[in-house]
């Protein structure tokens, strides 16, 4: 999801994922109408079919890494020993134990990243993911996150750069509330790697 | 689900230990202050009731008037002779005087007002207000006739006295003295001017009936008579008959000053610790609320987040519950053994309380969109509260001085509580410290009253009433280093009215005095040639009388060589500004109601001026 500040990409984002409630129109993730849902059906929602990734990692500080990830798993009803799996999957088998404070930023968001994905839930959705890390940092996660792409998984991705925008299948572009584009990548799709930031 | 959450929560409250110790320990004060403030009313009246039964309060008591004495036995007999006799399980004659008593050891000069009462120590008497040993022994049945005392306890403590040493009473005649005692009438010292906790001023001594009379050259003879009803008794019935055969008022032990204050003061004192604990439990429950509407807001974020990942409200107000209740588990509530159902209560407040206080701000936090919870920064600052009403407000200063006003309207709600928070905080202690104010301004109100101009005054209080032409104010009156006396007549009354009777001290004083008069409370004199009374504003209030009114007295006029009880109506002249309603004055001129004129108990005089240093 593409687009410049202001242009309600986050809005959007967050009520695809049941994080906020539409003034008007109507929202329909997943085969499941949200609009109107009781509460307890949004919360079972974001438990059970929707993750999300936010641009300033939100770990909870009291927790080590391994326990960020239980939590996700707990709450979803899964298995926490996946929790340690999780970590090596996004290479931080080594830090699982460290606290949040401990990691660099871009730990931190594939901490985050492992959190979102531990749960299983068919759609992940991920806030200027890249936004508070350098290059070489914001690669590796966009390489996590183009890897989790799959006919299972839907990985949205809100972004202002154009250049991340071309490593996705699928571009939605708005421009002050309204989508004005929806296709391919502008410019031609590019692997994380072919990236010129 | 419950694991990593207990967890995240038990971390939490590890980094937040100082609040969490914070919200304890208020908490414990507010459960404590209920709880105690309370518990300390049913000690007391349990306290009370055992030291009453222990020491045998009298239930009537009979007390001739100032200077009225008979022999002995003559109360006796015919307070057994009335009809109810029989419901009269002890009967005793005492001798009570008031000598000057002298308890100097040595180590400084006590020289106070005393209070001998002579006890009747036949069969292991007395058998009606008994003594309770503090220190060294009780007079037995072989000190009858003895000169052997015992000491009043707080008297004794107050002057650091030994357990067993002597004193030295009006006359210079010594007892010994072998023990410390507390007894129920002076469980609070109390003098006959009604000045409470009185111990530095007041000697209380008991001693063997026989003795007293001879230290009082008034052998063989009582002027007190107290009686214990046996169960079951018809007190009242008992009392009137009494007061029919005796002649005198009798008293019951509810009109005991000391017994009124220990026992039914706790009722006062309960209505006002009542409010008291109540202010400082909701005084307590704010501070809680605003703590933990603190806290939970600084953990907004991971509220948020939990929410976001599908987290159920109902389990993080659960986590929050539970999280306290761990540290409840610490609050010292005030435990005994006799008062379960304020134990439990005490505990279901202490948790109930803090558990309201804590639920709002949770269930705040959580019914907001998870998206909301989580911002931060600008997008949370969208809320203003009521500061746009400060727009058009004209305020002094730049925008650094509008920002302390702005930031109190953009939380209405947390700038209440605090405010709320703080009267509550502000309340108890201007509560406490009123009461207090109020308890001192009273006495010295009162004490003002009393000295007037004249604050160097003295009174020699007479153990009767003499002819003023007596020998004895002759040798008073021939002290050079005081002014010529003045004399009083002191007179126990009772003043009835508005379905009250209650006693007082009637005093006969002059109203053209030089040296002190009854001052009304716009400080004017009262008129002497009306023949009327002069009393505290509560005593009217009490008997529903204002100025100008009529007051119902009760009191003993001589009759022969005896006294009457009469009633006679005398007229209100008005309030003087006292705060105890004991005090009653009239005029010297009209002591014939009591017919005693040209008699005195008492002599005012003050010391003359020293003369001036020769040059």
């Amino acid at each position: 999801m593409l687009g410049p500040s202001g242009s309600g990409k986050t809005t959007l984002l967050n009520l695809i994922g049941a994080l906020d409630t539409p003034t008007e129109g109507s929202v329909r993730v997943a085969g499941r109408e949200l609009t109107g849902a009781s509460r307890g059906a949004l919360f079972a929602f974001r438990r059970h079919t929707v993750s999300f990734v936010f641009q300033s990692f939100d770990l909870f500080p009291g927790l080590s890494a391994r326990e960020n990830v239980e939590f996700a798993i707990d709450v979803a009803g899964g298995d926490c020993a996946a929790a340690v799996t999780m970590l090596e999957r996004v290479g931080l088998a080594e830090r699982a134990e460290h606290f949040p404070h401990e990691l660099s930023g871009g730990e931190q968001q594939r901490v985050a990243i492992a959190r979102a994905l531990a749960t299983g839930n068919r759609v992940l959705l991920a806030d200027e993911p890249t936004g508070e890390l350098d290059f070489r940092t914001g690669a590796q996660i966009l390489e996590l996150l183009r890897g989790e792409a799959s006919a299972d998984r839907a990985v949205l991705v809100v972004t202002h750069n154009r250049e991340i925008a071309r490593v996705a299948d699928r571009v939605l572009e708005l421009s002050s509330g309204r989508i004005v584009s929806d296709g391919p990548p502008p410019g031609g799709r590019a692997s994380v790697a072919g990236l010129r930031w | 689900m419950r694991r990593t959450l207990l967890r995240w929560s038990w971390r939490d409250l590890r980094a937040r230990w100082v609040q969490v110790v914070a919200i304890a320990l208020i908490i414990a004060v507010g459960a404590g202050s209920f709880a105690g403030f309370n518990g300390m009313t049913r000690w007391r009246e349990r306290s009370n009731a055992a030291s009453f039964e222990l020491t045998c309060v009298h239930d009537l008591r009979a007390r001739l008037g100032v200077g009225a004495f008979v022999p002995a036995g003559t109360l006796a007999q015919a307070a057994s002779g009335i009809p109810l006799g029989d419901q009269i399980a002890a009967l005793e004659e005492r001798l009570v005087v008031p000598p000057q008593v002298d308890a100097s050891d040595g180590g400084g000069q006590v020289l106070v007002r005393g209070r001998l009462i002579g006890v009747d120590l036949r069969d292991g008497g007395p058998y009606a207000g008994r003594a309770h040993a503090e220190r060294g022994r009780l007079l037995t049945e072989t000190d009858a006739g003895r000169d052997v005392a015992v000491l009043e306890f707080d008297f004794a403590r107050h002057y650091a006295l030994p357990a067993a040493g002597s004193v030295r009473l009006t006359g210079g005649r010594a007892l010994e003295y072998v023990g410390h005692v507390t007894q129920p009438e002076h469980f609070i010292v109390v003098t006959d001017e009604r000045e409470f906790l009185a111990q530095s001023k007041l000697a209380v001594v008991f001693t063997s009936l026989e003795a007293a009379g001879r230290l009082a050259d008034l052998p063989g003879a009582v002027n007190d008579l107290v009686g214990r009803g046996s169960a079951g008794a018809d007190r009242a019935a008992v009392q009137a008959e009494l007061a029919e055969a005796l002649g005198a008022r009798v008293q019951t032990i509810g009109d005991d000053p000391s017994y009124n204050t220990i026992v039914r003061d706790v009722e006062g004192d309960q209505q006002t610790t009542t409010v008291l604990r109540f202010a400082i439990l909701l005084g307590a429950v704010f501070a809680v609320f605003n703590l933990t509407a603190r806290m939970v807001e600084s953990q907004r974020r991971e509220i948020g987040i939990a929410m976001a990942l599908g987290v159920p409200p109902l389990r993080l107000i659960g986590l929050g519950i539970r999280a306290l209740l761990r540290e409840m588990l610490l609050t010292p509530v005030t435990e005994t053994p006799f008062q379960f159902d304020l134990y439990v209560r005490a505990a279901a407040l202490g948790i109930g309380a803090p558990l309201a206080a804590i639920s709002y701000p949770v269930w705040r936090a959580v019914r907001v969109a998870p998206i909301d919870a989580i911002r931060t920064g600008h997008l949370a600052a969208r809320g203003w509260g009521l500061s746009p009403l400060a727009r058009r407000l004209p305020l002094p200063g730049g925008s650094l001085g509008r920002m302390p006003l702005r930031t109190v309207l953009r939380a209405p709600r947390r700038t209440l509580l605090t405010v709320l928070g703080i009267g509550a905080a502000i309340a108890v202690l201007v509560g406490v410290m009123g009461a207090l104010d109020a308890f001192l301004g009273a006495a010295d109100r009162s004490e003002r009253a009393l000295t007037a101009d004249h604050p160097e005054r003295l009174i020699v209080e007479l153990d009767t009433a003499y002819l003023l032409d007596s020998p004895v104010f002759a040798a008073i009156a021939g002290f050079p280093s005081l002014t010529r006396p003045e004399p009083a007549t002191r007179l126990r009354a009772s003043l009835v009215g508005a379905g009250v009777e209650f006693g007082v001290f009637l005093e006969f004083v002059d109203f053209e005095s030089a040296l002190w008069y009854p001052a009304l409370r716009d400080g004017k004199r009262p008129d002497p040639r009306v023949p009327g009374v002069v009393l505290a504003e509560k005593a009217g209030r009490d008997l529903g009388v204002e100025p100008g009114g009529l007051v119902l007295v009760r009191l003993a006029r001589r009759d022969g060589t005896g006294f009457r009880v009469v009633e006679t109506e005398l007229r209100l002249v008005g309030f003087h500004d006292g705060a105890f309603r004991t005090f009653a004055y009239a005029d010297r001129r009209h002591l014939e109601i009591a017919r005693l004129a040209g008699t005195a108990n008492q002599l005012s005089r003050s010391p003359r001026p020293a003369p001036p240093r020769p040059t």
